[in-house]
Protein backbone atom coordinates (compact mmCIF):
# COMPACT_ATOMS: atom_id res chain seq x y z
CA UNK A 1 0.00 0.00 0.00
CA UNK A 2 1.36 3.51 -0.41
CA UNK A 3 2.02 5.98 1.46
CA UNK A 4 -0.63 8.54 2.36
CA UNK A 5 0.44 12.33 1.73
CA UNK A 6 1.18 14.11 4.60
CA UNK A 7 -2.23 16.64 4.69
CA UNK A 8 -1.53 20.26 4.94
CA UNK A 9 2.25 19.30 3.85
CA UNK A 10 2.61 22.94 1.57
CA UNK A 11 1.74 24.98 4.50
CA UNK A 12 4.50 25.70 7.41
CA UNK A 13 4.02 23.39 10.31
CA UNK A 14 2.71 27.02 12.54
CA UNK A 15 -0.49 27.09 9.83
CA UNK A 16 -2.14 23.26 10.54
CA UNK A 17 -1.18 23.81 14.37
CA UNK A 18 -3.00 26.98 14.88
CA UNK A 19 -5.62 25.40 13.13
CA UNK A 20 -5.72 22.42 15.33
CA UNK A 21 -5.58 23.74 18.63
CA UNK A 22 -8.38 26.75 17.53
CA UNK A 23 -10.79 24.16 16.61
CA UNK A 24 -10.01 21.75 19.68
CA UNK A 25 -10.13 25.17 21.93
CA UNK A 26 -13.56 26.11 20.62
CA UNK A 27 -14.51 22.30 20.86
CA UNK A 28 -13.45 22.21 24.35
CA UNK A 29 -14.59 25.84 25.82
CA UNK A 30 -17.95 26.19 23.96
CA UNK A 31 -20.67 23.74 25.84
CA UNK A 32 -23.29 23.90 23.13
CA UNK A 33 -24.98 21.16 21.09
CA UNK A 34 -24.64 22.47 17.39
CA UNK A 35 -20.80 23.86 18.27
CA UNK A 36 -19.76 20.26 19.25
CA UNK A 37 -22.00 18.54 16.80
CA UNK A 38 -20.23 20.92 14.45
CA UNK A 39 -17.01 20.14 15.83
CA UNK A 40 -17.68 15.99 15.59
CA UNK A 41 -19.05 16.22 11.35
CA UNK A 42 -15.29 18.69 10.84
CA UNK A 43 -13.03 15.99 12.43
CA UNK A 44 -14.80 13.47 10.71
CA UNK A 45 -14.68 14.71 7.53
CA UNK A 46 -10.85 15.29 7.64
CA UNK A 47 -10.41 11.65 9.48
CA UNK A 48 -12.07 10.39 6.36
CA UNK A 49 -9.67 12.64 3.78
CA UNK A 50 -6.83 12.11 5.69
CA UNK A 51 -6.48 8.99 7.54
CA UNK A 52 -8.87 7.03 5.20
CA UNK A 53 -12.22 5.07 5.77
CA UNK A 54 -11.34 2.19 7.42
CA UNK A 55 -8.75 3.88 10.04
CA UNK A 56 -11.87 6.48 10.84
CA UNK A 57 -13.98 3.28 11.13
CA UNK A 58 -11.83 1.50 13.07
CA UNK A 59 -11.37 4.46 15.77
CA UNK A 60 -15.45 5.17 16.04
CA UNK A 61 -15.43 1.32 16.98
CA UNK A 62 -14.30 2.67 20.74
CA UNK A 63 -15.05 6.55 20.24
CA UNK A 64 -19.01 5.94 19.40
CA UNK A 65 -19.68 3.48 22.74
CA UNK A 66 -17.23 6.10 24.62
CA UNK A 67 -20.16 8.81 23.47
CA UNK A 68 -23.14 6.44 24.48
CA UNK A 69 -21.42 6.34 28.06
CA UNK A 70 -20.46 9.75 28.89
CA UNK A 71 -24.34 10.57 27.52
CA UNK A 72 -25.68 7.89 29.83
CA UNK A 73 -23.56 8.84 32.66
CA UNK A 74 -25.01 12.84 33.00
CA UNK A 75 -28.70 11.27 33.54
CA UNK A 76 -27.58 8.73 36.04
CA UNK A 77 -24.84 10.41 37.94
CA UNK A 78 -27.49 14.20 38.10
CA UNK A 79 -31.28 14.11 37.04
CA UNK A 80 -32.36 16.99 36.16
CA UNK A 81 -34.90 18.53 33.57
CA UNK A 82 -38.23 19.05 32.70
CA UNK A 83 -38.87 16.48 29.86
CA UNK A 84 -39.24 13.16 31.75
CA UNK A 85 -38.42 10.65 29.34
CA UNK A 86 -38.44 7.24 31.57
CA UNK A 87 -37.74 6.03 35.16
CA UNK A 88 -35.13 3.79 36.13
CA UNK A 89 -35.93 2.16 39.52
CA UNK A 90 -35.65 5.41 41.66
CA UNK A 91 -33.61 7.78 38.97
CA UNK A 92 -35.48 9.68 36.17
CA UNK A 93 -34.42 10.06 33.48
CA UNK A 94 -34.87 13.21 32.24
CA UNK A 95 -34.39 14.74 27.64
CA UNK A 96 -32.68 17.48 28.81
CA UNK A 97 -29.86 15.46 31.05
CA UNK A 98 -29.66 13.09 28.30
CA UNK A 99 -28.97 16.14 25.80
CA UNK A 100 -26.14 17.35 28.10
CA UNK A 101 -24.30 14.44 28.11
CA UNK A 102 -25.02 14.04 24.31
CA UNK A 103 -23.33 17.26 24.05
CA UNK A 104 -19.86 16.03 26.40
CA UNK A 105 -19.61 12.96 24.93
CA UNK A 106 -19.70 14.58 21.41
CA UNK A 107 -17.40 17.06 22.51
CA UNK A 108 -15.25 14.15 23.59
CA UNK A 109 -15.52 12.27 21.02
CA UNK A 110 -14.72 15.78 18.72
CA UNK A 111 -11.18 16.09 20.49
CA UNK A 112 -9.73 13.10 20.13
CA UNK A 113 -10.41 12.47 16.18
CA UNK A 114 -9.29 15.84 15.77
CA UNK A 115 -6.30 14.72 17.63
CA UNK A 116 -6.13 11.97 15.72
CA UNK A 117 -6.35 13.84 12.15
CA UNK A 118 -3.58 16.35 13.57
CA UNK A 119 -0.85 13.68 14.57
CA UNK A 120 -0.58 12.47 10.54
CA UNK A 121 -0.59 16.76 9.64
CA UNK A 122 1.98 16.98 12.34
CA UNK A 123 4.81 14.52 11.80
CA UNK A 124 6.56 14.22 15.30
CA UNK A 125 9.23 15.84 12.98
CA UNK A 126 6.87 18.79 12.41
CA UNK A 127 6.05 18.77 16.00
CA UNK A 128 9.87 19.18 16.93
CA UNK A 129 10.96 21.90 14.47
CA UNK A 130 7.82 23.93 16.15
CA UNK A 131 9.34 23.58 19.46
CA UNK A 132 11.88 26.20 18.16
CA UNK A 133 15.67 26.61 20.03
CA UNK A 134 15.18 27.75 23.16
CA UNK A 135 13.59 25.00 24.44
CA UNK A 136 16.50 21.68 24.08
CA UNK A 137 16.22 19.36 26.63
CA UNK A 138 12.71 18.29 26.73
CA UNK A 139 12.05 18.02 23.26
CA UNK A 140 15.32 15.63 23.34
CA UNK A 141 13.83 13.92 25.98
CA UNK A 142 9.88 13.12 24.68
CA UNK A 143 11.83 12.35 21.24
CA UNK A 144 13.80 9.96 22.84
CA UNK A 145 11.89 8.55 25.16
CA UNK A 146 9.32 7.77 21.78
CA UNK A 147 11.81 6.03 20.07
CA UNK A 148 13.05 4.25 23.07
CA UNK A 149 9.79 2.21 23.73
CA UNK A 150 9.71 0.28 20.69
CA UNK A 151 13.24 -0.32 21.20
CA UNK A 152 12.50 -1.56 24.89
CA UNK A 153 9.38 -3.52 23.57
CA UNK A 154 11.86 -5.53 21.02
CA UNK A 155 14.76 -5.92 23.39
CA UNK A 156 12.23 -6.91 26.55
CA UNK A 157 11.59 -9.64 24.26
CA UNK A 158 15.13 -10.35 23.46
CA UNK A 159 16.12 -10.37 27.04
CA UNK A 160 13.20 -13.25 28.09
CA UNK A 161 14.13 -15.16 24.95
CA UNK A 162 17.61 -15.35 25.87
CA UNK A 163 16.62 -16.45 29.53
CA UNK A 164 14.72 -18.71 28.15
CA UNK A 165 17.00 -20.00 26.44
CA UNK A 166 19.40 -20.41 28.90
CA UNK A 167 18.78 -24.24 30.40
CA UNK A 168 21.82 -24.99 31.96
CA UNK A 169 21.62 -24.44 35.14
CA UNK A 170 18.36 -26.13 35.47
CA UNK A 171 16.36 -26.10 38.57
CA UNK A 172 12.86 -24.71 38.81
CA UNK A 173 11.58 -22.64 36.69
CA UNK A 174 11.38 -18.78 38.03
CA UNK A 175 8.31 -17.48 39.10
CA UNK A 176 6.66 -14.62 36.93
CA UNK A 177 7.60 -12.30 39.55
CA UNK A 178 11.34 -12.88 39.77
CA UNK A 179 11.33 -13.37 36.08
CA UNK A 180 9.95 -9.74 35.86
CA UNK A 181 12.10 -8.06 37.84
CA UNK A 182 14.92 -9.63 36.10
CA UNK A 183 14.10 -8.64 32.72
CA UNK A 184 13.15 -4.94 33.92
CA UNK A 185 16.29 -4.31 35.61
CA UNK A 186 18.54 -5.89 32.77
CA UNK A 187 16.42 -3.83 30.48
CA UNK A 188 17.41 -0.65 32.40
CA UNK A 189 20.82 -1.49 32.83
CA UNK A 190 20.93 -2.07 28.88
CA UNK A 191 19.37 1.18 28.49
CA UNK A 192 21.01 3.21 30.76
CA UNK A 193 24.06 2.47 29.38
CA UNK A 194 23.30 2.34 25.81
CA UNK A 195 22.10 6.57 26.40
CA UNK A 196 25.27 7.21 28.08
CA UNK A 197 27.22 6.14 24.95
CA UNK A 198 24.67 7.66 22.54
CA UNK A 199 25.37 10.74 24.91
CA UNK A 200 28.89 10.82 24.07
CA UNK A 201 28.04 10.38 20.36
CA UNK A 202 26.21 13.47 20.52
CA UNK A 203 28.58 15.52 22.32
CA UNK A 204 31.01 14.40 19.98
CA UNK A 205 29.11 15.42 16.87
CA UNK A 206 28.79 19.04 18.58
CA UNK A 207 25.56 18.21 20.99
CA UNK A 208 26.14 21.29 24.07
CA UNK A 209 29.43 22.81 22.25
CA UNK A 210 27.29 26.29 23.23
CA UNK A 211 26.72 27.13 19.79
CA UNK A 212 24.17 26.53 16.77
CA UNK A 213 25.42 23.18 15.28
CA UNK A 214 23.10 23.85 11.98
CA UNK A 215 21.62 27.27 10.61
CA UNK A 216 19.49 24.30 8.26
CA UNK A 217 15.62 25.31 8.48
CA UNK A 218 13.70 21.96 7.28
CA UNK A 219 10.44 24.27 7.84
CA UNK A 220 10.41 27.79 6.51
CA UNK A 221 7.69 30.77 7.27
CA UNK A 222 6.78 32.38 3.67
CA UNK A 223 4.45 35.27 3.02
CA UNK A 224 2.01 32.77 2.39
CA UNK A 225 2.02 31.07 5.59
CA UNK A 226 1.97 34.49 7.39
CA UNK A 227 -1.10 35.67 5.28
CA UNK A 228 -2.89 32.34 6.23
CA UNK A 229 -2.05 32.55 9.58
CA UNK A 230 -3.25 36.63 10.09
CA UNK A 231 -6.23 35.10 8.49
CA UNK A 232 -6.75 32.22 10.66
CA UNK A 233 -6.30 34.50 13.64
CA UNK A 234 -9.07 36.79 12.27
CA UNK A 235 -11.44 33.82 11.99
CA UNK A 236 -10.57 32.70 15.06
CA UNK A 237 -11.22 35.37 17.21
CA UNK A 238 -15.10 36.04 15.13
CA UNK A 239 -15.55 32.11 15.63
CA UNK A 240 -14.66 32.84 19.50
CA UNK A 241 -17.05 35.86 19.56
CA UNK A 242 -19.74 33.70 18.37
CA UNK A 243 -19.18 30.96 20.26
CA UNK A 244 -19.42 33.26 23.37
CA UNK A 245 -22.69 34.79 22.40
CA UNK A 246 -24.44 31.32 21.21
CA UNK A 247 -23.32 29.87 24.52
CA UNK A 248 -24.44 33.18 26.52
CA UNK A 249 -27.62 32.76 25.30
CA UNK A 250 -28.11 28.53 25.25
CA UNK A 251 -29.88 27.09 28.49
CA UNK A 252 -30.02 23.23 28.88
CA UNK A 253 -31.75 23.32 32.41
CA UNK A 254 -34.62 23.49 32.59
CA UNK A 255 -35.86 23.46 29.18
CA UNK A 256 -33.05 23.93 26.11
CA UNK A 257 -33.59 26.94 25.09
CA UNK A 258 -31.95 30.26 23.33
CA UNK A 259 -30.69 28.39 20.09
CA UNK A 260 -30.08 32.29 18.19
CA UNK A 261 -30.33 33.08 14.47
CA UNK A 262 -28.07 30.13 12.01
CA UNK A 263 -25.95 32.44 10.95
CA UNK A 264 -23.84 32.75 14.47
CA UNK A 265 -22.87 29.21 13.66
CA UNK A 266 -21.59 29.78 10.57
CA UNK A 267 -18.09 31.33 11.34
CA UNK A 268 -17.90 28.27 13.27
CA UNK A 269 -18.74 25.54 10.73
CA UNK A 270 -16.01 26.94 8.32
CA UNK A 271 -13.45 27.04 10.89
CA UNK A 272 -14.54 23.25 11.35
CA UNK A 273 -14.23 22.35 7.34
CA UNK A 274 -11.23 24.28 6.69
CA UNK A 275 -8.93 21.60 7.57
CA UNK A 276 -10.97 19.29 5.11
CA UNK A 277 -11.13 22.31 2.68
CA UNK A 278 -7.26 22.84 2.86
CA UNK A 279 -6.03 19.36 2.63
CA UNK A 280 -8.31 18.87 -0.08
CA UNK A 281 -7.30 21.51 -2.30
CA UNK A 282 -3.42 20.93 -1.26
CA UNK A 283 -1.04 20.53 -3.89
CA UNK A 284 -1.17 24.25 -5.16
CA UNK A 285 1.94 24.99 -3.70
CA UNK A 286 5.28 24.58 -2.90
CA UNK A 287 5.98 21.98 0.32
CA UNK A 288 7.02 24.67 3.02
CA UNK A 289 9.79 21.62 3.71
CA UNK A 290 12.69 22.58 1.05
CA UNK A 291 16.33 22.14 1.64
CA UNK A 292 16.87 25.94 1.69
CA UNK A 293 20.66 26.23 3.41
CA UNK A 294 19.98 29.53 5.89
CA UNK A 295 22.57 31.91 6.77
CA UNK A 296 26.11 31.18 7.55
CA UNK A 297 26.51 29.87 10.82
CA UNK A 298 27.01 32.03 14.10
CA UNK A 299 30.27 33.45 14.19
CA UNK A 300 33.14 31.96 16.69
CA UNK A 301 31.53 28.64 15.94
CA UNK A 302 33.92 27.52 13.51
CA UNK A 303 33.84 25.39 10.50
CA UNK A 304 32.89 22.20 12.48
CA UNK A 305 29.44 23.86 13.10
CA UNK A 306 28.31 23.56 9.19
CA UNK B 1 28.63 24.83 28.55
CA UNK B 2 28.42 28.58 27.68
CA UNK B 3 24.51 28.52 27.67
CA UNK B 4 24.97 27.86 31.83
CA UNK B 5 26.54 31.28 31.86
CA UNK B 6 23.78 33.27 29.95
CA UNK B 7 20.56 31.47 32.00
CA UNK B 8 19.48 33.97 34.42
CA UNK B 9 19.64 32.62 37.76
CA UNK B 10 16.33 35.03 38.71
CA UNK B 11 14.34 33.23 35.59
CA UNK B 12 15.56 29.70 37.35
CA UNK B 13 14.47 30.67 41.21
CA UNK B 14 11.42 32.35 40.07
CA UNK B 15 10.25 29.62 37.99
CA UNK B 16 11.26 27.01 40.31
CA UNK B 17 9.34 29.06 42.76
CA UNK B 18 6.30 28.91 41.00
CA UNK B 19 5.76 25.18 40.87
CA UNK B 20 4.41 24.14 43.49
CA UNK B 21 1.34 27.20 43.39
CA UNK B 22 1.06 26.13 39.35
CA UNK B 23 0.84 22.69 40.65
CA UNK B 24 -1.84 23.37 43.52
CA UNK B 25 -4.07 25.77 41.15
CA UNK B 26 -5.15 22.46 39.43
CA UNK B 27 -7.22 20.76 41.80
CA UNK B 28 -8.37 24.16 43.37
CA UNK B 29 -9.55 25.20 39.76
CA UNK B 30 -11.08 22.29 38.93
CA UNK B 31 -13.02 22.38 42.74
CA UNK B 32 -13.63 25.41 42.09
CA UNK B 33 -15.01 26.01 38.89
CA UNK B 34 -16.53 23.05 39.09
CA UNK B 35 -18.56 23.60 42.36
CA UNK B 36 -19.75 27.03 40.71
CA UNK B 37 -21.44 25.28 37.70
CA UNK B 38 -19.22 27.16 35.01
CA UNK B 39 -20.71 25.35 31.96
CA UNK B 40 -16.93 25.42 30.54
CA UNK B 41 -15.23 23.96 33.37
CA UNK B 42 -14.24 21.19 31.22
CA UNK B 43 -12.48 23.15 28.67
CA UNK B 44 -11.22 26.29 31.35
CA UNK B 45 -9.19 23.54 33.73
CA UNK B 46 -7.58 21.72 30.74
CA UNK B 47 -5.86 25.03 30.24
CA UNK B 48 -5.28 25.27 33.67
CA UNK B 49 -3.62 22.36 34.27
CA UNK B 50 -1.28 22.74 30.83
CA UNK B 51 -0.16 26.13 31.98
CA UNK B 52 0.56 24.04 35.40
CA UNK B 53 2.94 21.85 32.89
CA UNK B 54 4.17 24.31 30.80
CA UNK B 55 5.51 25.68 34.12
CA UNK B 56 7.02 22.91 35.59
CA UNK B 57 8.41 21.90 31.48
CA UNK B 58 9.80 25.55 31.64
CA UNK B 59 11.37 25.81 35.17
CA UNK B 60 12.77 21.77 34.09
CA UNK B 61 14.24 23.13 31.27
CA UNK B 62 15.40 26.49 32.97
CA UNK B 63 17.59 24.39 34.99
CA UNK B 64 19.35 23.56 32.00
CA UNK B 65 19.92 19.82 32.49
CA UNK B 66 23.21 18.41 31.15
CA UNK B 67 22.84 15.89 28.36
CA UNK B 68 24.48 13.04 30.47
CA UNK B 69 21.59 13.50 33.12
CA UNK B 70 18.95 13.96 30.59
CA UNK B 71 19.46 10.67 29.28
CA UNK B 72 18.29 8.44 32.42
CA UNK B 73 15.40 10.98 31.95
CA UNK B 74 14.61 9.36 28.62
CA UNK B 75 15.08 6.02 29.58
CA UNK B 76 12.98 5.91 32.63
CA UNK B 77 10.39 7.98 30.87
CA UNK B 78 10.16 5.13 28.13
CA UNK B 79 10.35 2.14 30.78
CA UNK B 80 7.43 3.57 32.17
CA UNK B 81 5.42 4.05 28.91
CA UNK B 82 6.67 0.50 27.95
CA UNK B 83 5.36 -1.15 31.01
CA UNK B 84 2.08 0.84 30.89
CA UNK B 85 1.68 -0.79 27.41
CA UNK B 86 2.82 -4.17 28.48
CA UNK B 87 0.95 -4.11 31.76
CA UNK B 88 -2.35 -3.17 29.21
CA UNK B 89 -4.18 -6.34 29.59
CA UNK B 90 -4.70 -5.93 33.31
CA UNK B 91 -6.46 -2.91 34.54
CA UNK B 92 -5.26 -0.46 36.60
CA UNK B 93 -1.98 -2.59 36.98
CA UNK B 94 0.23 -0.02 35.92
CA UNK B 95 3.88 0.81 36.67
CA UNK B 96 3.97 4.18 35.70
CA UNK B 97 3.28 5.82 39.29
CA UNK B 98 6.09 3.25 41.22
CA UNK B 99 9.01 4.22 37.67
CA UNK B 100 7.51 8.11 38.38
CA UNK B 101 8.73 7.65 41.98
CA UNK B 102 11.75 6.04 41.39
CA UNK B 103 12.90 8.53 38.63
CA UNK B 104 12.34 11.65 40.97
CA UNK B 105 13.67 9.38 43.98
CA UNK B 106 17.29 9.12 41.72
CA UNK B 107 17.01 12.56 39.56
CA UNK B 108 15.08 14.82 41.56
CA UNK B 109 11.79 16.20 42.05
CA UNK B 110 11.90 17.96 38.27
CA UNK B 111 13.14 14.88 36.26
CA UNK B 112 10.11 12.81 38.34
CA UNK B 113 7.54 15.12 37.02
CA UNK B 114 8.97 14.46 33.31
CA UNK B 115 9.03 11.10 33.50
CA UNK B 116 5.82 10.96 35.01
CA UNK B 117 4.10 13.24 32.42
CA UNK B 118 6.12 12.08 29.53
CA UNK B 119 5.32 8.47 29.95
CA UNK B 120 1.50 9.39 30.20
CA UNK B 121 1.80 11.16 26.79
CA UNK B 122 4.19 8.60 24.69
CA UNK B 123 2.10 5.48 26.10
CA UNK B 124 -1.34 7.22 24.71
CA UNK B 125 0.33 7.36 21.29
CA UNK B 126 -0.63 3.50 21.75
CA UNK B 127 -4.04 3.90 23.58
CA UNK B 128 -5.35 7.01 22.21
CA UNK B 129 -4.82 10.94 22.89
CA UNK B 130 -7.48 12.13 24.18
CA UNK B 131 -8.83 15.59 26.75
CA UNK B 132 -7.39 12.99 29.44
CA UNK B 133 -3.83 13.49 27.91
CA UNK B 134 -2.79 16.65 29.79
CA UNK B 135 -4.91 15.05 33.17
CA UNK B 136 -2.44 12.14 32.96
CA UNK B 137 0.14 13.83 32.47
CA UNK B 138 -0.19 16.30 35.20
CA UNK B 139 -1.27 13.41 37.46
CA UNK B 140 1.50 11.30 36.65
CA UNK B 141 3.81 14.10 36.67
CA UNK B 142 2.30 15.09 40.51
CA UNK B 143 3.23 11.63 41.67
CA UNK B 144 6.29 12.35 40.01
CA UNK B 145 7.30 15.32 41.87
CA UNK B 146 6.01 14.45 45.09
CA UNK B 147 8.97 11.55 45.09
CA UNK B 148 11.00 14.04 44.12
CA UNK B 149 10.35 16.19 47.00
CA UNK B 150 10.15 13.44 49.52
CA UNK B 151 13.42 12.22 48.01
CA UNK B 152 14.91 15.19 48.22
CA UNK B 153 14.28 15.78 52.02
CA UNK B 154 15.58 11.47 52.18
CA UNK B 155 12.16 10.57 53.84
CA UNK B 156 12.21 7.69 51.12
CA UNK B 157 14.67 5.53 52.95
CA UNK B 158 12.04 5.38 55.49
CA UNK B 159 9.91 2.14 54.50
CA UNK B 160 6.98 3.73 56.00
CA UNK B 161 6.98 7.14 53.85
CA UNK B 162 7.80 5.51 50.39
CA UNK B 163 4.96 2.67 50.25
CA UNK B 164 2.38 5.18 52.01
CA UNK B 165 3.28 7.91 49.16
CA UNK B 166 3.24 4.58 46.71
CA UNK B 167 0.46 3.96 47.56
CA UNK B 168 -1.59 7.49 48.23
CA UNK B 169 -0.87 7.67 44.93
CA UNK B 170 -3.34 5.48 43.19
CA UNK B 171 -6.46 7.40 45.32
CA UNK B 172 -4.77 10.70 44.31
CA UNK B 173 -4.37 9.55 40.34
CA UNK B 174 -7.82 8.14 40.84
CA UNK B 175 -9.27 11.46 42.23
CA UNK B 176 -7.69 13.58 39.82
CA UNK B 177 -9.18 11.33 36.53
CA UNK B 178 -12.40 11.41 38.31
CA UNK B 179 -12.69 14.81 39.46
CA UNK B 180 -12.00 16.20 36.21
CA UNK B 181 -14.41 13.84 34.42
CA UNK B 182 -17.20 14.52 37.06
CA UNK B 183 -17.09 18.06 37.98
CA UNK B 184 -15.99 18.92 34.10
CA UNK B 185 -18.49 16.53 32.02
CA UNK B 186 -21.99 16.25 34.51
CA UNK B 187 -24.44 18.95 34.81
CA UNK B 188 -26.05 19.96 37.13
CA UNK B 189 -23.41 18.73 39.50
CA UNK B 190 -24.69 17.51 43.06
CA UNK B 191 -22.96 16.02 46.36
CA UNK B 192 -24.53 12.49 45.78
CA UNK B 193 -23.25 12.54 41.95
CA UNK B 194 -19.72 13.11 43.18
CA UNK B 195 -19.77 10.88 46.05
CA UNK B 196 -21.21 7.77 43.67
CA UNK B 197 -18.51 8.85 41.03
CA UNK B 198 -15.68 8.90 43.63
CA UNK B 199 -17.34 5.33 45.59
CA UNK B 200 -17.35 3.57 41.64
CA UNK B 201 -13.86 4.22 41.43
CA UNK B 202 -12.79 3.29 45.14
CA UNK B 203 -11.56 -0.46 44.14
CA UNK B 204 -10.15 0.31 40.83
CA UNK B 205 -8.00 3.06 42.77
CA UNK B 206 -7.11 0.73 45.62
CA UNK B 207 -5.67 -1.65 43.28
CA UNK B 208 -3.72 0.81 41.17
CA UNK B 209 -2.12 1.73 44.55
CA UNK B 210 -1.12 -1.73 45.53
CA UNK B 211 0.15 -2.52 42.16
CA UNK B 212 1.99 0.82 42.91
CA UNK B 213 3.43 -0.96 45.82
CA UNK B 214 4.06 -4.02 44.67
CA UNK B 215 5.78 -2.59 41.61
CA UNK B 216 8.13 -0.45 43.91
CA UNK B 217 8.49 -3.32 46.61
CA UNK B 218 9.97 -5.38 43.56
CA UNK B 219 11.90 -2.98 41.58
CA UNK B 220 13.16 -0.25 44.18
CA UNK B 221 16.60 -2.18 45.55
CA UNK B 222 17.21 -4.10 41.78
CA UNK B 223 16.50 -0.77 40.36
CA UNK B 224 18.12 1.86 42.53
CA UNK B 225 21.53 -1.03 42.52
CA UNK B 226 21.34 -0.37 38.90
CA UNK B 227 21.09 3.56 38.44
CA UNK B 228 23.78 3.64 41.16
CA UNK B 229 26.08 1.51 39.07
CA UNK B 230 25.89 3.23 35.82
CA UNK B 231 26.21 6.55 37.91
CA UNK B 232 29.58 5.28 39.45
CA UNK B 233 30.53 3.49 36.16
CA UNK B 234 30.37 6.70 34.07
CA UNK B 235 30.78 8.80 36.89
CA UNK B 236 28.07 11.22 36.73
Amino acid sequence: MAARPTPLETWHATVPAALFAGAVALTMLAVHPVIAALSLAGALAFSLGARGVRATLRGLRWQLPMLALVCLANPLFSASGSTLLLKLGPRSVYAESLAYGATMGAVMVAVVVWLEGASTALTQDRLLALAGRRARALPLVASLAAQLVPQMLGRARTVRAALAACTVAGGARPTARHELVRTSTMLLSWSLEDSLERSDAMRARGWESGCTRTSYRPDRLRARDAVALAALGALLALCAACAWAACSGWRFYPRMTGLGPWWRYLPLAVLFALPSLAAATDGGGAPSRVATPGAAAPAGCGRGAR
Amino acid sequence: MMERQHTTPFRERALAALEVPALVAVPVALVGLGLVGVDATAGLTLVVALLALLLVFASFEASRPALRQLMPTAVLAAAAAAGRVLFAPLPDVKPVSAIAIVAGAALGRRSGFVVGAMAALISNFFFGQGPWTPWQMYAWGLVGYVGGALGEKDLLSHAPVLYGWAFASGPVYGLILNGYHVLGYVRPLTWPAVALACAASVPLDVVHGLATVAFLAATWLPWGRAIRRVVAKYGL
